[in-house]
């Protein structure tokens, strides 16, 4: 039976659930902004209605619950997804670093020093025993030796870089772990539907897309709402309020190897089992790529330093001594170099091909000017500049490849955001016409009560 | 859809980053001239960019080439000219000397004896520093006298102090050519007529009065200048070779340079046009921007 008193109180509960209603509003609109952030929505539900001699009688409005407005399966393609787009963008900025060692569009790179060393040779046939010629074929093959060098030196700088930012990243990742594991603690102590465990799964939601940035990671939500987290085939990061810690240690080429540290406190490598995010990426190209081409440029260098080595060595000097190593190392790119003692006495560049034919004879020189010509490299089927050319191409290519995965993955990455968006996004024309619709409602709920009180006082008038 | 302030704006940025991005690509290739900046603009074409430097390095190194054997070539032809126009010259004197006087057949000695030292100068000729008919030993001057004065001839007896070698160029990739530098043939043949001894046997001749070893030597002198025409005669193939390989590179070097271009260089004006399109793009996201993302229900509430 509906009495004065009930409307009073009906209205009582009206006014506050459009309060609450307000309230949620504007924790939306105060969130526009925030990153991980979904909308939330106040469920509003009819009072359980009075059985009077009339009928059920409606019993009022009471808040149910507040939720989250958002789709579980978006979220979980939007962290798939963040592995590939974490894994290529590392790539790309990576090689596009690279890119720029090998520069050769202007004249200064390896291309151009060798063909300008090979000029050298060819200048001195022209006069073997001129000063000149020699000199300048010393220098050019200094600035060849240099160039060999330099590259070789800022590539292992590039890997030395990767290999920084890879322990970085891995501090990154626990950091996260232990975000996601205190996250879930709260989640799990907090009253399940209630506005704070909504926050806390968006920043959740958010600490678990970050993570997939970095690595490829297994996650899934238990009974409880906790989640658990795996990483490189099945080995736990996250599970519950538990975190475990990932860490480096140094491996045979002296670069970093990702381990996971278990319970007793022992490692396992986990470096190969690692396929996403930013922390493959870079472990690509560090361990892959980077030692792909120093490989490549040592091969070159070796092999230019042993060809042009037997044939100098094979001629004779202006002296009518047979020559010296022309080029000194232990047959890598980071170490080789042109004889001191041909540097020093410009008389032992090696021109003749007899002991006795100096100072006039270019045959020894005219061979070692041609060797430009000859298909030294892989397996006899490239010349040394082909092969260079070669690397070069990778190079480029390599770029180009990476530039087109991340592209691809930021572009389908934006149309999950924008779907992602599309639901629990705060649109703030919405919020506005609600925050006028519940300002409105709780008017009218206020005026409720007047009204109450009004008829309220027409009955004590009546004593 | 559901399209809340945050899709517009992730979106609009989204689309200002890409324009900027394509307008600095086309800056960039403004402003270099050039089509490949960097490997990844077109892999494929900065290998056939490094080809084509390579090319015309090459090139540019084999017209120097072309040029040295030229140059050593015009000096030799020069030099064994200038021998021949003498032994000419010693010709007429032993001609006229075959009924001259013993005086006159004196002075006439005298006279092939500076011309005797003419010609070993040339002999002894210098290019660059280098002595250019000693074969390899270019150090040395390849035709020495013997200076014992055990007799009185000694200093008219020539020896050969250079080897057989001779000067290599290289005018293209598999192919050099070779200018003799062995001043044995030329001029101390022993297996054909040794001009010096021909000399040396002439003042002899001369200065005994001996009008049959004059008349001999005569003959002996044609050989001699019949065997350094024969070699002159060798080396203009030679030369013809040179000229014409070096007509080849100069002809040839402009097209690689123009394939060079075609490959590197970028095509300005439609660099501008596409630069122009996407300006234009560019200002109307700007504005259109400026349009939608200011009012929302908010500007129009009281």
């Amino acid at each position: 039976m509906s009495d004065i008193y009930g409307i009073m109180s009906l209205a009582g509960q009206a006014l506050m659930t459009q309060q609450q209603a307000i309230s949620v509003t504007s924790h939306n609109i105060a969130n526009v902004n925030t990153p991980g952030y979904s909308r939330q929505q106040i469920n509003m539900t009819t009072n359980i209605p009075l059985e009077t001699s009339i009928g059920p009688m409606g019993n009022g409005v009471n808040g149910a619950g507040i939720e989250r407005l958002y789709d579980r399966f978006l979220t979980s393609q939007i962290s798939n997804e963040s592995q590939g787009l974490g894994k290529w963008e590392a790539q790309k900025d990576a090689v596009e670093m690279l890119e720029v060692i090998f520069n050769e569009s202007d004249r200064s790179g390896l291309s151009h020093a060798m063909s300008k060393f090979w000029d050298a040779w060819q200048a001195m046939t022209n006069n073997p025993s001129g000063t000149n010629e020699r000199q300048i074929l010393v220098n050019a093959s200094q600035v060849l030796a240099n160039a060999f060098n330099k590259l070789d030196f800022d590539l292992n700088q590039s890997q030395q870089n990767l290999d920084l930012t890879v322990e970085g990243i891995v501090e990154e990742i626990n950091r996260l772990a232990e975000q996601l594991a205190d996250l879930n603690s709260k989640i799990l102590s907090s009253d399940a539907g209630s506005l704070s465990a909504n926050d806390y799964r968006d920043q959740r939601e958010l600490v678990l897309k970050e993570l997939s940035e970095l690595i490829d990671i297994n996650s899934f939500e238990d009974a409880n709402g906790a989640v658990s987290v795996l990483v490189a085939s099945g080995r736990p990061l996250v599970s519950a309020g538990q975190f475990w810690q990932l860490s480096t240690e140094i491996n045979a080429s002296g670069l970093h190897d990702v381990v996971w540290v278990d319970d007793s406190g022992s490692t396992t490598n986990i470096t190969s089992a690692i396929s996403g995010g930013k922390l493959k990426g870079l472990l690509d190209v560090r361990d892959v790529i980077i030692t792909d081409y120093l490989t490549r440029l040592d091969a070159l260098a070796g092999t230019l330093r042993m060809d042009l080595n037997l044939l100098h060595q094979g001629g004779f000097d202006l002296n009518g001594i047979a020559g010296e190593e022309f080029f000194v190392g232990t047959g890598t790119a980071a170490d080789i170099e042109v004889n001191p003692n041909i540097v020093g006495d410009l008389d032992l560049i090696a021109a003749a091909s007899d002991p006795l034919t100096f100072p006039g004879d270019n045959r020894n020189a005219i061979d070692i000017a041609n060797l430009q010509h000859q298909l030294a490299m892989s397996g006899n089927t490239a010349t040394y500049n082909d092969y260079y050319g070669s690397m070069i191409r990778d190079v480029g290519n390599e770029v180009l490849k990476s530039d087109s995965y991340y592209n691809h993955q930021s572009d389908m990455m934006a149309q999950l955001e924008n779907r992602r968006e599309s639901v629990s996004g705060v649109s703030l024309d919405e919020e506005m016409i609600n925050l006028i619709k519940f300002q409105n409602a709780y008017t009218a709920a206020a005026r409720l009560i007047t009204t109450t009180d009004e008829m309220m006082q027409t009955i004590l008038q009546m004593f | 859809m559901r399209v809340t302030n945050n899709t517009m704006t992730n979106s609009i940025v989204r689309y200002l980053t890409s324009q900027n991005e394509a307008l600095y690509e086309r800056q960039k290739i403004i402003a270099s001239g050039k089509r490949i900046n960097k490997p990844s603009d077109d892999p494929i074409g900065l290998g056939t960019v490094l080809d084509y430097r390579q090319t015309i390095n090459a090139i540019e190194q084999y017209q120097t080439n072309i040029q040295r054997g030229k140059t050593r070539l015009d000096v030799t032809e020069t030099h064994l000219e200038t021998v021949e126009e003498l032994l000419q010259v010693i010709r007429a004197i032993a001609q006229s000397e075959a009924d001259g006087t013993t005086q006159s057949r004196q002075m006439a000695a005298d006279n092939v004896k500076n011309l005797f030292d003419q010609v070993i100068d040339l002999a002894n000729s210098k290019l660059n520093g280098n002595y250019m008919f000693a074969g390899y030993q270019t150090g040395t001057a390849p035709f020495s006298r013997d200076d014992t004065q055990a007799t009185t001839f000694d200093q008219f007896s020539v020896t050969y102090n250079g080897d057989a070698g001779s000067v290599q160029f290289i005018i293209a990739e598999t192919t050099k050519v070779t200018i003799p530098a062995n001043g044995e043939v030329m001029f101390h043949d022993p297996a054909g007529v040794s001009l010096f001894d021909t000399l040396r046997d002439l003042i002899v001749a001369l200065e005994n009065d001996d009008t049959t070893a004059i008349t001999t030597q005569q003959n002996i002198l044609d050989q001699a200048r019949t065997q350094l025409q024969n070699i002159r005669g060798a080396n203009a193939p030679i030369y013809y070779q040179l000229e014409t390989t070096e007509n080849h590179w100069h002809n040839y070097k402009p097209k690689v340079d123009e394939l060079l271009a075609r490959q590197e260089t970028a095509d300005v004006a439609e660099a501008i046009v596409e630069l122009q399109s996407l300006e234009l793009a560019y200002q109307t996201t700007l504005a259109t921007t400026a349009r939608i993302i200011q009012p929302g229900l908010l500007s129009f509430l009281k």
